[in-house]
């Protein structure tokens, strides 16, 4: 479970929000400049609050007032973002080796070779990210959050630029991930189908605020 | 061509080489730093460090000379002066080309999408280690251009040399300070074929640098 609470003030938008994220996938929904993006950059640790407390189970991630601030080198979170960010020099096992710097080499190699094969991307080790499809860059920049056995995943808009038959695929390996690893899941997306489809849980952001707060049925 | 041509085309390599090295080193953890970290004062210190490319290249020398000089403030402290020496040469090309190489190499690391660096931080690297194998790789196309512009730029360095390093034939007479000379003193046949030089040394980085330019557009 993840809570979280943000207050920032900006120029012309307070965000002001307190949330929770149990296991499983929770769709965080809301108009572009909601604050979906922020909350997400403030889970990571790449953006800090002007006040603000992220608890992971018992861990804090985050406390301003206590002065807590864990860098998101140590916050053990996977994050995939919109474009997803695949380093453009390195190939694809290269980019899923970089996604673990602590393990040894061997056990880096283990990993990355079973999520490969777990995310269909057998035989593209050694392409680099411009010689890969949509899809298979999606899946990836998922199997390389993957890489660190993530304490929580955050998926920003993951479906966006993906045509219907590419993101069914990149879902149905989301739901191989979460059968396997039970973790909070919080996926930022506009689609309501993939939304209802696949979490089990709901939030509506508008303007920095909650807005909906529902279990999905 | 004379063994003072041969000298001064050796001196203005040499010259060129090292100027642009200490670019590199000094100018590419400076440019990192001013791309990407909050600091008081940051346009400030930005014009400092990009002065020398709108001022007189003389104006530039006459500074160095009052910082470097046997009575120089730095000169003074370290006791020793740079004036009318081929190091001098160096440190005046230094000056003169930084600029080039530094702006080229901040616009090379702000081009980096931030969410670059942000998942190599997720991913557990360090700012360190980021620079090094995500930042600097990905910049590599301007830092080279840079790199060739503060190079043209150095072995073409005249005003500021002159002022601080002199003129001293077998010493400290790069390129175009022999040209100068060549040219003052009626040798125009041996300042023609140095100019030839120059020019086709100058327009080769320069298309090197425009080609790396186009690439980095183009990516």
């Amino acid at each position: 479970m993840i809570k979280v609470q943000i207050k920032h003030q900006f120029p012309n938008f307070n965000l002001n929000l307190e949330l929770e994220f149990p296991r499983g996938i929770t769709a965080l929904f809301g108009p572009s400049g909601a604050g979906k993006s922020l909350t997400l950059k403030s889970l990571s640790g790449i953006w800090t609050p002007q006040e603000g407390k992220v608890q992971l189970d018992e861990t804090w991630l985050l406390d301003t007032q206590n002065k807590i601030n864990i860098s998101p080198q140590m916050r053990q979170c996977g994050f995939l973002f919109q474009n997803h960010n695949l380093f453009p020099h390195f190939t694809l096992l290269n980019n899923l080796l970089y996604g673990c710097p602590k393990a040894s080499l061997e056990e880096r190699n283990t990993k990355a070779q079973s999520l490969i094969e777990k995310f269909n991307l057998t035989g593209l080790q050694n392409n680099l990210p411009h010689q890969l499809s949509g899809g298979q860059i999606q899946r990836a920049a998922l199997a390389r959050a993957l890489m660190r056995n993530p304490q929580y995943l955050l998926l920003d808009e993951p479906f966006s630029s993906l045509d219907s038959a590419t993101k069914d695929k990149l879902a149905h390996c989301l739901e191989q991930v979460l059968q396997e690893l039970n973790i909070p899941v919080i996926l930022v997306t506009h689609d309501s189908a993939v939304a209802q489809k696949m979490a089990s849980k709901t939030i509506f952001i508008d303007q920095g605020q909650l807005a909906q707060n529902n279990l999905n049925t | 061509m004379g063994p003072e041509m041969i000298f001064s085309i050796k001196l203005s390599f040499i010259v060129g080489t090292l100027a642009t090295l200490f670019v590199f080193l000094l100018g590419t953890p400076l440019a990192y730093i001013f791309a990407y970290k909050k600091m008081y004062f940051k346009k400030f210190w930005e014009l400092i460090l990009t002065l020398p490319l709108v001022l007189p290249p003389t104006v530039t020398g006459y500074y160095l000379l009052v910082l470097f000089g046997k009575e120089g403030i730095i000169g003074k402290s370290l006791g020793l002066s740079l004036v009318f020496s081929w190091q001098g040469a160096v440190l005046a090309s230094f000056v003169v080309s930084f600029p080039l190489f530094f702006r080229a190499a901040i616009s090379a690391f702000k081009s980096i999408s931030p969410e670059m660096r942000q998942s190599s931080f997720i991913l557990g690297h360090s700012e360190w280690a980021t620079a090094l194998k995500i930042s600097l790789p990905l910049a590599k196309n301007g830092i080279i251009s840079g790199l060739i512009l503060c190079f043209a730029r150095s072995i073409g360095e005249f005003g500021a040399t002159l002022m601080l390093a002199g003129n001293i034939t077998g010493k400290t007479n790069t390129m175009p300070l022999s040209i100068y000379s060549l040219f003052s003193s009626g040798n125009i046949e041996k300042a023609n074929s140095l100019i030839i030089i120059l020019t086709i040394i100058s327009a080769v980085f320069l298309f090197c640098a425009q080609q790396l330019i186009k690439d980095i557009r183009n990516d």
